[in-house]
Order: C-alpha cells, then sequence, then structure tokens
C-alpha cells in the first residue's frame, strides 16, 4: 500500500506543477485572482507531495520507482525513480517553486497569467529532471524547462532581460546538443540490448568504465552550475531578470546542474567521473575563486549575489569531483545550500532593489533601521553563501576542506576562497544594513509584502535550523556516515 | 498485370479524380466556394482513407522492374504530402480572393504530381513527376496577384527547368550505360559488376547530372536560392505546398533513388554519394538556419529553413548508405521527419496566414501575437519548438534517430554541428516566441479567417503534441513501411 502510495505521489511530484500550468492557462484572461489563486495550490500541492513522501520514507518506502516503456522501439522508457539525494533535491525544488510563486510578483499586471504558466512549468521540468532515470526522459525534462526560463527571465525591466535570456539559452543549448550526442555515443557503447536505463547503463558500465565519452555530459553540467569558463550568462542573468526568475536561476538551475553531476556522471562513470574528475576539481575551485574575488569588487547588488552563488556552486563541483562519499555529501549540501540561499538573498535583493529602483549597492542603505527583521532575514542567507559556521553552506564546505587534507595547495586555495567569501558576504550584509536611510529615495508603496516576509523567513529557517542540525547531529562529525545514511550509490 | 503499371490503375486514377473534379467546379460554377471547398477538402481526406485502409498491400506483389510501386515507404510518403494537400487547401479558405482563380486545381493537380514521384520507380517516371508537381507551382505563383509572385514564378521556373534538363540528361546517359531505367533494374546491374571491373564510361557523369537535378528541385545548399524567392512570392497557402509537399515529394524519391538504384555506389572511391551527401548536407544546415536566422520576412524565412531540413535530411540518407546494417532504422526515421516536418510546417503556416495582408507576412506583424490571438500564437510557438527538436514535441525523436544513425556511421563530429545547427534554429525560434509573447502588438490584430484554417491548425498542434508524447505508433508505423526500402541493405 505504502509503496503504492509513494508511487502515486512520485508521479504528482512533477505532474501537479504541469496541471496547475494548464488550469492557470485556460483561465479567463480577466480572472487574475483565480489564475494566481490556482497557481499557488499546484505548487503547495507539490509541496504536499514531497511531504507525504517524506512521511513515507519513514517507513523504508525509498528508494521509490515507477517504469514502464515509452518508446519501446528505440529502447526508451519512462522510468521515475528517487533515492535519497533525488529526494531532498525535489524537496529544494518544490521549496523554491513556492517561494518563487508566492514571494514575488510579476512587475506587469496583466502578464500574471503566462507568468504563472512558466512559473509552473519551470517547476515542473526541474522535478522531472531530478526525478528521471531514463537518459531520454532526464533529456526532455533537461531542455523543456529552458523554455520557460527564457520567457520569465525575458521580462525584466526595459526589455533588459531579453538579451540575458538570449545569453542563457544560448550558452545552455550549445552545451546541451553535446549531451544529446554523448548520450547516443554511451547507449551504443553499452551494446545491446539498447537501453537508456540509466540503472541499467550505470551497471553495465561498472566493470568496464566508457573512457573519454564523459566529456561530452560536462559542458551542459558545467553551464547550468555556472562554472568557470561557462559562468558568464549568471550574473547578467541575475542583474536583468525579474525577480521570480532570479529566484528560480538561483534556487534551481544552478543545484540542477549539480545535481547532474552526481546524477548523470557520477552513477555512470564512478567516483571518478570518467576521467573528468581531476579537470572539475580545479575549474571548481577556481570558479570559487573566481566568484569571491569578483564578489569583492563589485558595484551591483544582484551581481554581488550572484559571485556569492558561483562561489559555492564552484566548492559545490570540487566536492563532487573528489570522489569519496564525504566530499561527494558536503558538495551536494553546497548545493542545497546555494539553492536554499540563492533563492532567499535573490527574493530579498529583487524585493530591495525594486523598492530602491536601483541595484546599486552603495544606493542601498540603512535596511536594519527601516525593515530590521526583514534585513536580519538576509543575514542567513548570505552567511550561508559565505559557508559561515551555524549555516548550511559550512555543512558542506567544512567536509570537502576535510576531504582536501592530503592536498596542500588546493586546500589552502579552497580556504583563502572560503574566506574571501565569507568576508564578501558580511560586507554586504553590513553595507546594506548599516548607514542611514533616506526615505525620500525609496519607493513609497508598502514593501516588502506580508508574504514575501514569510516566505524569507522559512528559508532562512530552513538554512539555519539544517545549518544548527548538521552541527548538533550525532552523525555530522563523520560525514562518511552521513553520505551512507543518505543512500549515496543506492538506486531505486 | 503490366511492369509500366504494377498498381491497379484504379488507384492511380485517384490522385487525379479531386484534380478533375475541382477543375470542373471551378469553370462551372465559379461563385459556389461552399461547393468548392467541399469538394477540394473532400479529394486529400478520400486519398488518405484509401491510402490508409483501402489500399491493398502491393509491395509484395509488385514486379520487381515496376514503374510505380506502391510499396510502404511510398505509401507513407504519399500520405505524408496528402497531409499536407490538405493543410495548403484548407488554409486558402482564409485567404483572398475568394472567387475562383483555379488554386484549388492547381494545388491538387501539383499533390497528383507528388503522388506520382514518391511511388515512381523509373528515372523516367520520375522525370515526369517532377514536372507535374512543379509546373502548377509556377502557376500558383503567377495567378497570385502579387509582383513578387511573378517574379518568383520566372525564378522559379528557371531552376525547375534547369533540375529537370540535368536530371533528364543523367537519367539518359545511366540508361545507356546500364540498359536500365528502373531503379531495381540499375540497382541490380551496378550489384553484378564483379568488383575491381572499372564502371561504364558515362554512368560517372550521369550520376553527377542526376544528382545536380535532384539537389536542385530539393534546394539542397547551394542550389537553394530559387527555393525562398519563390516560397516569399507564393501565397501562404500555396507556400507551404512548395516548402512542405513539394520538398517532401522530391526528399522521398531522393531517398528512394540513391538508396536503391545509386545504393551499390554509396562508398564507390570515385563517384561515391555518401560524403558528397554529408558534405552538403552539413553545409546545409549551419548555412541555410544561419541565413534564416537573419530574415525579416517570414516566408523567405521559412524558405531557408526548409532548405535546412533538406541538409539534415541529406545527412539522415548518407549515414544509412554508411551503416546498411541498420538501414530499416534510418530508412523509418526519415519518413518520419518527413511526416514531422509536414506538421511542423503545416502549423508555422497557420499563422503567416493568418498574418498575410497586401504584401508577405514580417517577423514585426508578430509582435504581440500573444495578446491579440494567443492559440494562434501557441500553435505557432509549438510549431517553431517542434521545428527546434524540443523535447516532448515531434520534432524530438524524428531528430534524434537522425542523430543517432549519425552516430552509428561515426560520424560524432557531424552528429554535433548537426545538432548545434538545431540550437540555431531553437535560437531563431525563441526570438521568433519572444515578439509574440512579450513585445506589445505593433499592427492591427490578425484578420479572422475560417473555421477550416482553424480546425487545421488545432490538428496540427495536436498531432505535433500526440507524436512528442507518444511517438511510439508513428514509428512502428513508418519501421514497417522503411522495410520495402531497406530489403536491398
Amino acid at each position: 500500500m505504502d509503496g503504492s502510495l509513494a508511487r502515486i505521489l512520485l508521479v504528482c511530484l512533477p505532474s501537479l506543477p504541469a496541471l496547475g500550468a494548464l488550469a492557470v492557462g485556460v483561465c479567463p484572461p480577466r480572472a487574475t485572482r483565480l489564475a494566481r489563486s490556482l497557481g499557488w495550490a499546484f505548487s503547495l500541492g507539490a509541496l504536499g507531495a514531497w511531504i507525504g513522501l517524506w512521511w513515507l520514507s519513514k517507513n523504508g518506502s525509498l528508494p521509490v520507482s515507477l517504469e514502464f516503456p515509452w518508446v519501446p522501439e528505440l529502447g526508451i522508457g519512462f522510468h521515475l525513480g528517487l533515492d535519497a539525494v533525488g529526494f531532498w533535491f525535489s524537496g529544494l525544488i518544490v521549496m523554491v517553486g513556492g517561494a518563487a510563486m508566492i514571494g514575488t510578483l510579476p512587475g506587469l499586471p496583466d502578464l500574471n497569467r503566462s507568468h504563472l504558466v512558466c512559473l509552473l512549468l519551470a517547476e515542473c521540468g526541474m522535478l522531472g529532471a531530478v526525478a528521471s532515470w531514463d537518459l531520454i526522459l532526464f533529456i526532455a525534462f533537461w531542455e523543456v524547462t529552458l523554455v520557460p526560463f527564457f520567457l520569465l527571465m525575458g521580462r525584466g525591466p526595459e526589455l533588459r532581460g531579453v538579451a540575458a535570456a538570449t545569453r542563457f539559452f544560448v550558452t545552455s543549448i550549445a552545451s546541451s546538443v553535446v549531451l544529446w550526442v554523448g548520450v547516443l555515443l554511451l547507449v551504443r557503447a553499452a551494446g545491446e540490448p539498447r537501453t537508456f536505463d540509466l540503472g541499467e547503463l550505470s551497471r553495465r558500465f561498472e566493470a568496464a568504465p566508457a573512457g573519454g565519452l564523459a566529456w561530452f555530459f560536462v559542458p551542459a553540467f558545467v553551464m547550468r552550475l555556472a562554472v568557470f569558463p561557462l559562468h558568464t550568462w549568471f550574473p547578467v542573468a541575475q542583474s536583468d531578470s525579474p525577480v521570480a526568475a532570479s529566484v528560480m536561476l538561483a534556487g534551481g538551475v544552478l543545484p540542477l546542474g549539480g545535481f547532474g553531476v552526481y546524477h548523470l556522471l557520477h552513477r555512470i562513470f564512478g567516483a571518478q567521473l570518467g576521467g573528468t574528475a581531476h579537470a572539475l576539481a580545479w575549474l571548481g575551485l577556481g570558479t570559487t575563486l573566481l566568484g569571491g574575488l569578483v564578489a569583492l569588487v563589485q558595484r551591483d547588488l544582484k551581481r554581488l549575489l550572484a559571485c556569492l552563488c558561483l562561489g559555492q556552486t564552484g566548492l559545490a563541483l570540487l566536492g563532487l569531483s573528489l570522489g569519496s562519499p564525504a566530499a561527494v555529501w558536503g558538495g551536494l549540501v553546497l548545493l542545497a545550500s546555494a539553492g536554499l540561499s540563492g533563492a532567499a538573498a535573490f527574493l530579498f535583493a529583487g524585493v530591495v532593489c525594486q523598492a530602491r529602483d536601483s541595484q546599486r549597492v552603495v544606493d542601498i542603505s540603512g535596511l536594519w533601521r527601516r525593515q530590521p527583521l526583514f534585513s536580519g532575514l538576509f543575514l542567513p542567507a548570505v552567511a550561508s553563501l559565505g559557508a559561515l559556521p551555524g549555516t548550511v553552506g559550512f555543512s558542506g564546505a567544512w567536509p570537502v576542506l576535510r576531504e582536501l587534507q592530503g592536498e596542500g595547495l588546493m586546500l589552502v586555495l579552497a580556504a583563502f576562497a572560503l574566506l574571501v567569501l565569507g568576508g564578501a558576504g558580511l560586507w554586504t550584509s553590513r553595507r546594506l544594513s548599516g548607514g542611514v536611510f533616506q526615505a525620500d529615495l525609496w519607493n513609497s508603496s508598502r514593501w516588502p509584502r506580508r508574504r514575501q516576509v514569510v516566505v524569507l523567513l522559512l528559508l532562512a529557517g530552513v538554512i539555519l535550523a539544517v545549518g544548527l542540525w548538521t552541527a548538533l547531529d550525532q552523525a555530522a562529525p563523520d560525514p562518511a556516515a552521513a553520505a551512507a545514511s543518505m543512500g549515496l550509490g543506492r538506486s531505486p | 498485370m503490366s511492369p509500366i503499371l504494377s498498381l491497379p490503375p484504379a488507384t492511380m486514377a485517384l490522385f487525379w479524380l479531386p484534380t478533375l473534379a475541382c477543375a470542373v467546379v471551378e469553370v462551372a460554377l465559379p461563385a459556389q466556394r461552399a461547393l468548392r471547398a467541399l469538394l477540394s477538402l473532400a479529394g486529400p481526406v478520400a486519398v488518405l482513407g484509401v491510402v490508409g485502409f483501402l489500399w491493398p498491400e502491393v509491395a509484395g506483389q509488385s514486379p520487381p522492374l515496376a514503374t510505380f510501386l506502391g510499396d510502404g515507404f511510398g505509401r507513407f510518403a504519399l500520405g505524408t504530402i496528402w497531409v499536407l494537400a490538405f493543410f495548403a487547401i484548407a488554409l486558402r479558405r482564409g485567404e483572398e480572393p475568394r472567387s475562383a482563380d483555379g488554386g484549388d486545381t492547381l494545388l491538387l493537380l501539383s499533390a497528383a504530381g507528388g503522388s506520382l514521384l514518391v511511388l515512381s520507380a523509373d528515372l523516367f517516371a520520375t522525370l515526369s513527376g517532377f514536372a507535374l508537381t512543379l509546373v502548377p507551382v509556377w502557376g500558383l505563383a503567377s495567378v497570385s496577384g502579387r509582383i513578387e509572385g511573378r517574379e518568383a514564378a520566372l525564378k522559379g521556373l528557371l531552376a525547375g527547368v534547369l533540375s529537370l534538363v540535368l536530371f533528364a540528361l543523367g537519367s539518359a546517359l545511366i540508361l545507356a550505360a546500364t540498359g536500365h531505367s528502373t531503379l531495381a533494374g540499375i540497382g541490380g546491374f551496378l550489384r553484378d559488376l564483379p568488383p575491381g571491373e572499372a564502371l561504364p564510361p558515362l554512368l560517372a557523369p550521369g550520376v553527377a547530372l542526376l544528382l545536380g537535378g535532384l539537389g536542385l528541385f530539393v534546394a539542397a545548399v547551394p542550389l537553394h536560392m530559387w527555393f525562398s524567392d519563390l516560397a516569399e512570392g507564393l501565397p501562404a497557402s500555396a507556400s507551404l505546398w512548395l516548402t512542405g509537399g513539394v520538398l517532401v515529394a522530391g526528399l522521398a524519391v531522393s531517398a528512394r533513388i540513391l538508396l536503391t538504384a545509386l545504393l551499390p555506389l554509396a562508398q564507390h572511391p570515385q563517384i561515391g554519394w555518401v560524403e558528397l551527401l554529408r558534405g552538403v548536407g552539413l553545409v546545409a544546415l549551419l548555412v541555410a538556419n544561419a541565413v534564416a536566422l537573419v530574415q525579416s520576412r517570414l516566408q523567405r524565412m521559412a524558405g531557408y529553413l526548409a532548405a535546412g531540413q533538406t541538409g539534415f535530411l541529406l545527412l539522415g540518407i548518407a549515414a544509412a548508405g554508411e551503416v546498411r546494417g541498420e538501414g530499416e532504422h534510418i530508412v523509418g526515421g526519415i519518413l518520419v521527419f518527413l511526416l514531422v516536418h509536414a506538421l511542423t510546417w503545416a502549423g508555422l503556416y497557420a499563422g503567416f496566414s493568418r498574418l498575410t495582408g497586401p504584401e508577405p507576412p514580417r517577423v514585426s506583424h508578430l509582435e504581440g501575437l500573444a495578446r491579440q490571438c494567443p492559440w494562434l500564437a501557441a500553435v505557432m510557438g509549438l510549431a517553431l519548438l517542434c521545428l527546434s527538436g524540443m523535447p516532448l514535441t515531434a520534432g524530438f525523436f524524428s531528430r534524434l534517430v537522425l542523430l543517432e544513425a549519425m552516430v552509428s556511421a561515426g560520424w560524432t563530429g557531424t552528429a554535433v554541428l548537426a545538432a548545434l545547427s538545431l540550437g540555431l534554429v531553437l535560437v531563431m525560434s525563441l526570438g521568433l516566441v519572444a515578439a509574440m509573447v512579450m513585445r506589445p502588438p505593433t499592427s492591427a490584430s490578425p484578420r479572422p479567417t475560417g473555421v477550416w484554417p482553424a480546425l487545421a491548425a488545432a490538428v496540427t498542434a495536436v498531432a505535433i503534441l500526440a507524436i512528442g508524447f507518444l511517438p511510439g505508433g508513428v514509428l512502428r508505423v513508418a519501421l514497417q513501411a522503411a522495410r520495402s526500402l531497406a530489403l536491398g541493405f
């Protein structure tokens, strides 16, 4: 019974947002309130399905899997599944999706409906990608996500977002098509009977890894993870996109790129990621350093936060590339941190920049005097991006640093990068909160909205709760045990 | 049964009956618009019904040296072009002028010519099919009333005549060299040549001229210039027929000729066509799609995009010539690609036909379309995503199979470039979607059309999604259809 219920909830995870998009899409154009209520209901419905799965997981219902033939002529199956890692990532996506849905408002009131449809479709695509255990299904969700993001991002102020969306799109497509060819080569190398099933492919390549093919997978994931040298789209996108797109990009797209590294590269090619691990580790470290150093000199608030996110995702890639269970666990936690903290930080930045009508850091000050709770909630987000102790960012960064003990230069550079990131984060928070609040320069309408404060409160609560839980929990000092408890390597 | 007419004469006559009936009504009852519409639309439906359900399976009964073959491959391609004929005639219902101008008859005549083309298994029958398909299209351009249409008709006429001449010369030289004009006869002659023996001297120039004629007909880059001019000059419905139906017929017959008659020469050191097609296909994909990206006139853009599609399909045919062990799979993919091309173009032109005014539709006419006419914008957006191979649309699987064929042939670099060209199309597509969704309307609302164009648009959208989500049925049919052509592999 529990198994059947778990499968139903598994299907509900990506389906509910898709159904929500359909429902919102057929709403009458003037029924804005109805459309918004439907959007919220379906998004929260997905969150409810995830909570249901979490409840069932206590009875051992995870991993959960649902599989049937989709295009048997081509060996393609419809295989959805969630192991522990997929489960927690899907939780991250539904949480961020709900936050974006409820915490953001479209700048143009007449675009409410399509705005909601795009948000719901983006959520559906990301959840589908996390739950896909067939490579074609994965590609389908992975690519389909691009379209709603393009439309969401393109609605930036004065259509500046179109250029950012185009850059994101071109980079993404250019890297994704290489992934398509890589998947076809991989399936060919796997031999007969032909299959695109991830579990089956990883079993076939367990004994004899397919050398060289992993490089075809790397660009797509590195791009979505915004790792050097494919990182340039991210700061531009964050600077020029509307708030909803900003929150979803930081909270969903970046972690999804890292999840792809784990889900495909790690599962199919093993801990050495098919011979790409060394290069990816250095790329990750380089991105962390780059993010931290550029953040120090950034004058645009959104770009500054984007640089902090880059620093964290770079460190996450470093952890995933090190290969040991503890480092991989750290990398995954860092991805979750980047998602949660990024979403919270960009929600905050979006509201504040809109109210001040400026994104320059020098224009924003004195928030502590005017909005103590709201600016106080920004601190955990930015502290987690800087991997400061007590936050989820630190819980991920610490195991990665521990696993670098034998790597002298890498350890020094990573520690230095973390110091820079932490410093930049704290300085930003101090700069925004302190100083004088010049009320005449700010928007006179009410900001932030109550629901935005609630959403930020929840996100900050999760960031701190996870950080404190891992610090206090008995399993946390031993990341390898934590990794084992998460079921790393077990497939549904 | 005579080898000249291996198909039942009643079946062959079926293609001409709609044309004849429509011509009679257009001449005798020019004011009866409803009757004309009903009759014109009933023709393709009747042909599709016969092809799908009533036509006996004649593949096994056809004599080996037949002139026309009603095999699975031919039937599938035939069905595809009559689907397009239906859409083109449906779109004509929304076009001005409404008086009888002979357009329906010309369209049906061209569709009948296309039918002969896809069923022909003889070089000279193919030649007559070419002529019968093209001549009515020139007529459509001439009667369009636009100055661009007349100019385009002239260009099309010159290119078409050149194509026919090249093909005729090539066929004659091949006949002289091999003693056969049927595809099976030529293929048999070439297969039976002892290894190491020199080819007949007239064969190489014959094959070169034949390929030149085919390349011109299917608008293979660099022989594509006339195609986009003609696509722009025609009314939207006729432009759909040119860039969809005529192209599908040409590509289907090209696949048949190359993969049956000329298959033994595929990798010949002197006149092997695999490498030639691979090069032409790749250049066509990249050049035509890149040029399409900067076009401001929609029908011209569609012409370039169609030339890009030709490139993709030529790569598939080349891969089938390279990897013979998987011929059935690849030929099945080619057939699905043709069907999806037809559906995609029908979706695109459903929008173009509503934007057409005194001048051809431009990109700027799309601005704000999502607010003025959301369902039309949705259909066009879907067709654009399908064109760029976006997953969960019909375009994804059709391109996936051909990409896999390239990978099977060991052409990894070619596959990557082909996939990148899809990215190019996607960028262009999203540019158009952005214009529809993100820009405010700058022109008057699209003019309303009747029920038939709307129905055609709805059917197209449903078909694109249905094949995208559940491609198994179409793939199965295509693989069965491909079996007849792949027998010689």
